[in-house]
């Protein structure tokens, strides 16, 4: 069925209609993309096409009301690419309460920005597509730890932010796919696994990619855009594993974009990322942040700062500048010029910001 | 680059000629068993889904998405391919 406009009206009443139709044994798949906002520290809403104010924006608790009333199935997946997307694990808990299997994998935590680009949904459409390049174990199966996984290193890699995901009575090893085609093992080496991802030439620059098979000697690295992607043959030699930077537990830290003076402490870690706590917050117990986004407290260097990845070039009064990325609020991007101070952090809107930094840098 | 199956491209283009905004969502329903599965598979031939995209509000503080390669419409159509049906 094929809906014109997605008002809130349309599609809670589709929700419910196809949740009440759901036979025993049957599964229910929910997947959302557009815009997601944090109504209130206990409230999130994904936006509707007819959302004008928090009380009439599709509810992600409406969600979960809607499926434990009316679905009698046996397990819920549920996926969305928007800001506060993590939200949806309100949603896993609700239905495992009910004894409904659960699981969400969506492309940020609950209480983060996400980016714009399709990155998220692209490495969900690699997963239910049987694309080898998940199947990291290479056992011919996907499985919603590998989806997790694929999904958890691309939002890491490709847009620097952390991606949720719950499951409850549904186990990791839970099969969502066979592979489509036999995995390419011959050759395959710890240090380019398929499925990593790499900093590989593409038009002769640098860039973020992933390898995805063998093309005789050659590597064949996946490199993507806003909405697309292409598979290119590489000698090994050109193609460098990322290695994420990482800070001991306990380290003191500055994470990008903010002054000199604010001082963070590591708290833990869950792969790339480290679980900063500011001593003077309040309002949140703590944040995620990708380790290149961090720099050591004790050293506010410009030399440290100019380790710091460039992510994108930015066009500040007629020059492009090497930046990173720190938050996208879907249309605008919150840039850090490297080797400025974090006073001249700002929100760039899309003609003035390419990710391809090489590229602009010769303009 | 992504395969655009053609069916996808017909949505695509149906998405595009409207007018403010395009939004999909698809639900579907089916209950034929394609084959036997062992405990812990998704079975797609037992599969219902909902899939809502929204790339432009009616509301102009949304501030809207481009719109290239409408990957809601490559979702619905690899959940068929996998064997749910229409």
């Amino acid at each position: 069925m094929l809906y014109d406009q997605a008002t809130l009206k349309q599609i809670e009443s589709e929700l419910q209609r196809v949740a009440a139709s759901a036979p025993v044994e049957s599964t229910l798949i929910f997947y959302y993309a557009g815009h997601g906002t944090c109504v209130t520290p206990d409230k999130f809403c994904f936006a509707n096409y007819d959302m004008s104010g928090p009380e009439s924006g599709l509810d992600v608790d409406r969600i979960g009301e809607i499926l434990t009333r009316s679905f009698r199935g046996r397990r819920v997946l549920l996926f969305a690419d928007c800001c506060h997307s993590g939200s949806l694990r309100r949603v896993v808990d609700a239905l495992a309460e009910t004894g409904i299997e659960a699981a969400c994998v969506t492309s940020v935590v609950s209480n983060r920005l996400s980016t714009g680009n399709w990155t998220f949904t692209q490495t969900l459409l690699e997963g239910l597509r049987g694309d080898a390049c998940v199947d990291f174990d290479g056992d011919g199966e996907i499985e919603l730890s590998e989806l997790d996984r694929a999904v958890s290193e691309a939002m890491a890699f490709r847009e620097s932010q952390k991606s949720g995901f719950s499951s409850e009575r549904l186990s990791g090893e839970f099969v969502l796919r066979a592979t489509s085609a036999a995995f390419e093992d011959a050759g395959e080496s710890e240090r380019h696994a398929i499925g990593g991802h790499v900093t590989a030439p593409r038009d002769e620059r640098p860039a973020v990619g992933k390898i995805v098979g063998r093309d005789g000697e050659e590597l064949l690295v996946r490199f993507y855009s806003y909405s697309s992607s292409e598979d290119l043959p590489l000698p090994p030699d050109e193609v460098e594993p990322i290695e994420p930077m990482r800070f001991e537990l306990g380290a003191e830290v500055i994470p990008l974009g903010r002054s000199s003076g604010t001082t963070a402490t590591v708290a833990r870690h869950d792969g790339p990322f480290h679980w900063i706590v500011f001593p003077e917050w309040t309002e949140e117990p703590g944040r995620w942040v990708i380790g290149r986004h961090l720099r050591p407290a004790d050293d506010s260097s410009a030399e440290v700062a100019n380790a710091m990845v460039v992510e994108a070039m930015v066009e500040w009064q007629g020059r492009w500048y090497p930046a990173a990325i720190l938050e996208s609020d879907g249309e605008r991007t919150l840039i850090h010029y490297i080797g400025y101070d974090s006073s001249w952090d700002e929100w760039v809107p899309p003609e003035r910001i390419r990710r391809k930094p090489a590229e602009a840098a010769e303009e | 680059m992504i395969a655009r199956p053609s069916s996808v491209s017909r949505l695509a283009r149906t998405a595009l000629q409207s007018v403010l905004f395009r939004a999909v969502a698809v639900a579907l329903a089916c209950h034929t068993a394609i084959a036997p599965l062992r405990s812990g598979e998704l079975d797609y031939g037992e599969t219902y889904a909902v899939v809502v995209g929204v790339l432009h509000w009616q509301n102009d503080s949304w501030s809207s998405f481009a719109h290239p390669n409408l990957h809601y419409h490559l979702l619905y159509d690899t959940l068929i391919e996998n064997g749910m049906p229409e």
